[in-house]
Parts: structure tokens; sequence; C-alpha cells
């Protein structure tokens, strides 16, 4: 080939297509199509002639062999014992030349890609191979509360009393919250709406599967509770499996037993809606957090150590003596107060807060595999509450041995707030106390949609903002140690994993779900990342139905973490996450890593 | 006896290497003739690299005359592919596959 022909060559022959066609068409003026029929069969043909290149290479294969070497057998069948082809060329000079002047450009680029190198291309690393993505994480279930009205939904033709009662809401209620119970067998999801203007009158549901009962019944929900208004939050007990607490549109707080068996019975008790102590926004978040005096207080009792939290949008944060099932005035009310910096210093205001999180992994059970952080480390028992204006706040919930030495008026208030509302009363008087700690957290440019303390690590908190940021904060650090840009808009939520260290999830509001692993930022050093931006999610789950795709959520399985619900509309998904997310094995190192990623500087 | 020596010295630093699954080398027909793999393997990878190979080539002429393919590189999920041509003289290519997720 010496030089380049001045058309360029195209392989196999295929253009003799064309001219043979235009040949006949010329040809045949008279004649009808019959022509190039005939003519069309040629061409295909000749390529079927020039794709057996494999077989013209194993033919000369055999024929040089067969050729070459005189001990090898002619039928082209080899059966070498010493592993090469054709030893009789390995005398030719030809190839000792050759190879010593290829060799050493071999051995190079062996060394330019050592296996690890390779394997770090290939993926996020952790035991997937280097070949590149991992394995995906497994849709195991895919669950509707309402099965009818998402079937009503798609053939909708304005005739909704046909097809039963859970049409008769005028548009599909959609997942506002997830919750695993203590066990893992369950998962509860909360409906309502995300977008309702001025006050709901509209129903919500509290649907519930028992995912143990095996894949055939998974589709309906093993319960649903209707509510009289959207459902905005839900948190199952940390210990009692079918205690279940849910916040509504209306500032209400309910609480189900799922253990009873009637709907009627399964509400255990419900918030006074017309005490003062109660929030008169809509209860934006929930969780129950286990308090040493409580426990002390109600004695060896089981989960009776846990109280219940829930945090309004109106800004007040209330402490519920719950876990009996039953739901009296809360023990201890906040109200969140930021110093505004467009007003005078001295001025605050209420923030509505908007997410929840309580550090030292309240929702595990005490004496669980967790390592609570020093005392004097600033954030155990903190917990850190995103409020609308796109504040992170740091706040101090009272612990409860400050509790008792407070005095003895916070106690009878708590006690004759309990009795006026066994009577029904509605005059338990609540000091709301300001529980802000900090408030000077680099603020996200929207509301913080979404905050979570590391279940290994107390100080590491993660907060998701509607500007789309995720923001890993050191619990002690304003700057957040590492910024990362959630693709798909908005962020809705994050949440880390119960079981990897260096794993979290972001909610889009773009109805995926995307799980991060901090693995290579961890790697990169402290504070190098903090730039930040680039890490890239490891995977993205379509929480729900590409159909009706909206805010996401989703809730791991404290019980058996590889599981993962998202949810994005009205639908339900399971997952199984791939062992390198879930990463049951790699705990402490990778609890170090994240310690390393976190430290301030 | 000397070419001898220095060809298994050569096949034996590159067998050596962490992950390499083995090493052949073929001529310009595409027939091996030298292997460390088994007979099937090694005419499989003999007809289709080299097939593939000479395209490589003929894709960086045709994009300048004047240039030549020097190595061709290819990553798939399970294995690496590293081929290392030479088309002036004696047309021969050596091909090294590779297995990178080893240890």
């Amino acid at each position: 080939m010496p030089a380049a022909p001045p058309r360029p060559e195209l392989d196999d022959g295929e253009p003799t297509c064309l001219d043979v066609l235009s040949v006949a068409a010329s040809a045949g003026s008279g004649a009808p199509s019959t022509a190039s029929v005939g003519v069309a069969t040629t061409p295909l043909q000749l390529r079927d002639a020039a794709c057996q290149a494999r077989e013209r290479a194993d033919a000369a294969c055999e024929a040089s062999a067969s050729a070459a070497p005189a001990a090898a057998a002619a039928a082209g069948v080899q059966r070498q014992s010493g592993g090469g082809v054709a030893t009789a060329a390995a005398g030719d000079p030809q190839l000792a030349a050759f190879l010593a002047r290829v060799g050493p450009a071999m051995l190079d680029a062996l060394e330019l890609a050592p296996p690890a190198l390779l394997q770090r291309w290939g993926g996020s690393g952790a035991g997937g191979g280097w070949g590149g993505e991992e394995p995906a994480a497994a849709l195991l279930h895919t669950l509707q509360a309402f099965p009818e009205a998402a079937a009503a939904a798609s053939a909708r033709a304005g005739k909704h009393g046909a097809s039963g009662r859970a049409t008769s809401a005028p548009k599909p209620l959609v997942v506002t919250a997830l919750t695993w119970n203590s066990t893992g067998n369950t998962l509860a999801a909360a409906f309502g709406r995300h977008a309702i203007a001025g006050w709901c009158s509209e129903p919500g549901a509290l649907a519930s599967w028992n995912l143990a009962r095996g894949a055939a019944g998974a589709a309906a929900p093993d319960r649903l509770l209707r509510t009289d208004c959207c459902l905005t939050a839900a948190a199952f007990h940390p210990t009692e499996p079918a205690l279940l607490a849910g916040g509504s549109f209306n500032g209400e707080l309910l609480l189900w037993d799922l253990g009873r068996e009637r709907e009627l019975d399964a509400q255990a008790a419900k918030s006074d809606a017309l005490g003062e102590a109660r929030h008169r926004e809509p209860v934006t978040a929930l969780a129950w957090h286990f308090s040493p005096a409580e426990a002390r207080r109600a004695g060896s009792s089981g989960g009776r150590g846990h109280l219940l939290l829930s945090l309004g949008a109106d800004g007040r944060l209330l402490v519920w003596r719950a876990a009996g099932g039953k739901l009296d005035a809360p023990i201890r009310g906040f109200e969140l107060r930021c110093p505004q910096p467009s007003l005078h210093s001295a001025a605050t205001l209420p923030a509505g807060g908007t997410c929840l999180a309580i550090a030292g992994g309240s929702s595990r059970a005490p004496g669980g595999p967790l390592q609570l952080p020093a005392a004097g480390s600033g954030a155990a028992g903190a917990a850190f509450v995103g409020t609308e204006g796109g504040a992170l706040l740091r706040c101090h919930l009272g612990d409860p041995g400050e509790d008792a030495a407070a005095g003895p008026q916070q106690r009878t208030t708590a006690a004759a707030s309990a009795s006026a509302a066994s009577s029904g009363g509605g005059e338990g008087h609540l000091e709301l106390r300001n529980p802000v700690k900090e408030a000077g957290y680099e603020r996200a440019a929207g509301a913080v949609t979404g905050v979570a303390a590391s279940p290994f690590l107390a100080q590491a908190v993660l907060a998701s903002g509607a500007d789309g940021c995720l923001r890993l904060f050191h619990a002690l650090g304003r700057q957040p140690v590492l910024r990362v840009h959630a693709p798909g808009g908005a962020a809705r939520g994050v949440e880390w994993s119960p079981s990897a260290p260096l794993v979290f999830v972001a909610c889009g509001s773009d109805g995926a779900v995307r799980l991060y692993e901090l693995g290579a930022a961890a790697g990169a050093g402290p504070r190098a990342p903090s730039g930040g931006g680039l890490l890239a999610p490891a995977a993205t789950l379509q929480a729900g139905s590409a159909a009706a795709a909206g805010r996401a959520a989703c809730a791991f399985n404290r019980a058996a973490p590889p599981l993962l619900a998202t949810a994005s509309g009205g639908e339900v998904r399971v997952w199984r996450l791939p062992g390198a997310l879930a990463a049951e094995g790699a705990g402490a190192d990778a609890a170090q890593r994240l310690a390393r990623l976190v430290q301030l500087a | 006896m000397a070419e001898i020596a220095a060809v298994e010295e050569t096949f034996k630093r590159l067998q050596s290497h962490r992950g390499v699954l083995g090493v052949l080398v073929v001529n310009g027909d595409g027939i091996a003739i030298r292997s460390t793999f088994d007979n099937e393997t090694t005419v499989a990878y003999a007809a289709l690299v080299s097939g593939f190979t000479v395209k490589a080539r003929r894709a960086v002429r045709q994009l300048d005359a004047d240039n030549e393919l020097r190595f061709l590189r290819i990553r798939s999920r399970k294995h690496e592919i590293m081929v290392a041509p030479e088309f002036e003289r004696g047309e021969y290519a050596l091909v090294v596959v590779q297995d990178p997720a080893a240890e």
C-alpha cells in the first residue's frame, strides 16, 4: 500500500448492489420489476462470501501449520503439549528480532496499566471487578397501594364512580414518606400530596406491605389505613415492629398499632387537634430518639425509652412520649429561631423546619453495634434541622439529665400537660425554648430538603438542598467538607446507608434515587475534593413508574441493609443493592476513611 | 539458538507479568506462529485479532497516509487485549491478553 487511494477505500464490496440495480433499471426499460428482484439476491450472496473471514483464517492457519512444521499434524487439529502452535518458527531469526523490538514496548504497556489502575477506571472499585458496571441493583418488588386507582388513572375517562372508592380522589396520591419497621419485614408508605395550597381537605392514606409473606401478594398492600388528611411523614418505632407514627398536613400526629386487626382499631392514638402545644402547619419530619432518662423512668419495659420528635413547618419541634401507644400532650417543645442577617441583630424569626436528623443513630436499638462519639465531640445527642430558608441548624434538645436538673417547673409542666390532655382540656401550657446552637453552616440556595447524620460517625452530616447540592459537613465546621452537585435538579432528601459508611443516597425531584459512594473522595485525601462536584452517582435507580415520575423518597432497611425502598409518584419499589454498595463486611475500615474525610482542617 | 533463547525469555517475561493470561505472535496471514494459549483459543485470537488489526491500521492510514498503527489496546469487561503490530518488517504482531481483575 504505497499511497492512499484518492477515493476512500470501502471494504467488503458493498456498493455493487447499487451499481447493478441501476444497470437493471436501464436495461429493462420495458420489463417490470422482476429483474431487480433477481439482482437483489446476488449482492446478498456476495456479502455472505465476504463475511467468512473467520473460516478463511482458520483454513489459512491449518495450511500453514501443516506446511511449516513437519511434525505437526497435517489435519489441522494440533495437540501440542508444549503450548506453542508452530514451534518450528521459534528459531526464525526474524521472529526474534521482532520480539526484541516489540517486546519492550509491550512490557511498557503492561506497566502502564497495572490491574489496580484498571480496576479504578472500571468503576467504583470495591469488588465489582474491573469491568465497569457494578452488578446493578435488583428490583425485587413493585408495590402499589391503589392498584385499581393506578389502572383507572391510565384509562381515566371522567367516570370516577365506576371503579370504586379509590378513585374518588381527583388525582392519585403520591408517596410522601417511606419507613421500614424494626424487623425489616414491613414497609410502610405515607400517602399525601406535595403541592397543596392552603388547607388540606383531601384524605390521605397509609399503606403497609409485609414483604416476608412473599412476592405473590406484595403488589397490593396488607394494610391500607385511610386518614382524614394528607400524610406528610411517617416513622416506625425503632424496636417495636408494629408501632408507627405519622404526621399529617394539618399538623396532627397519628400513632398506629399495625398489630391490631381491624382498620378502626389500628389507629392507636392521635394528637389533640385543639391543644395549644401542637403543630399548626404540616408535620415535616418524625424521628424516634432513645432517651436514657426516659428509659429509667419507664423501667425496663421494652422500647419505652424512645421519645418521638416531630418537626413542623411552623418551626416547632415537639417531643412526645409515644412509645406506649398513647399520645398525650408533648413533654417538651422547642421553637426554631435563627438570626436573620437582614434584620436587627437581636431579632429572630421562627424558621420552618423541613427535615430532621439526630446524630448518634437514634433509630438504632440501644446497645447496637454503634460507637457513640465522645461526649465532648459536640455532636452527641444533637439534632440537625434543615429549614425552608436554606439554613442548617444544629439543635440541642435538652438531654434528659439536664432535664431533670432543670427543676421542678419543667417536670410539673409535663405532668400537668399529661393530665390535662387526658381530661381533654386544651390547657397544656408548654414553654417553647429555642434549641438552636449553631446556625452558621453554609446555606443552601433554597430550602434544605433533607439532612442525615451518619450512623457510623455522628459528626458527619449530609444536607441536601433544593439547589441540587449535597453538602457534607463536619458537625463543628461551618464550611462543607464536600459538595456534590446532584444531577436531576433539586435534591429531595438524603440518607446514609446503615451498613456501608461511605455510601449514601439522594432523592431527586426527577423521580430518580442516586447512590453515591464516597470511596473515591475518601481515598484522595481529606481536603482535596472540597471543590467538589466531581462525585458521580455509583448507581441511579428509577424510584417509581416512569409515567408518574416526581419527587422521590427512599428508605434503607436497617435490619437487612441491602434492601432499599424507593418511591416516586404512587409506586413503591424495593431494591436489593449490589454487594459493593451494601458492604456489610468493610465497616471499620470504611468508617475510618469517612472519619478522615470529614475531619476538620 | 541464541534467537530461540531470546524469544523464550521475552515470552517468559511477558507471561510472568501480573494478570497476563497469554501471549501469542501472529504473522501477516493471521496465523499464530507462537502461543501460550491452547490451540482453539490461539486460532480464534489469531484470526480475529489480526483481522481487527488490519482494519485498525487501514483506518489510521486513511486518516493520514504517512501514519502507522503502533499499538492497539482493546478493553472489554473481562479482558484487555493488547496488540503490538509491526507492518514494515515481516508483518508480525505480538498479542497479549490480560485479565486485570487478577491479583
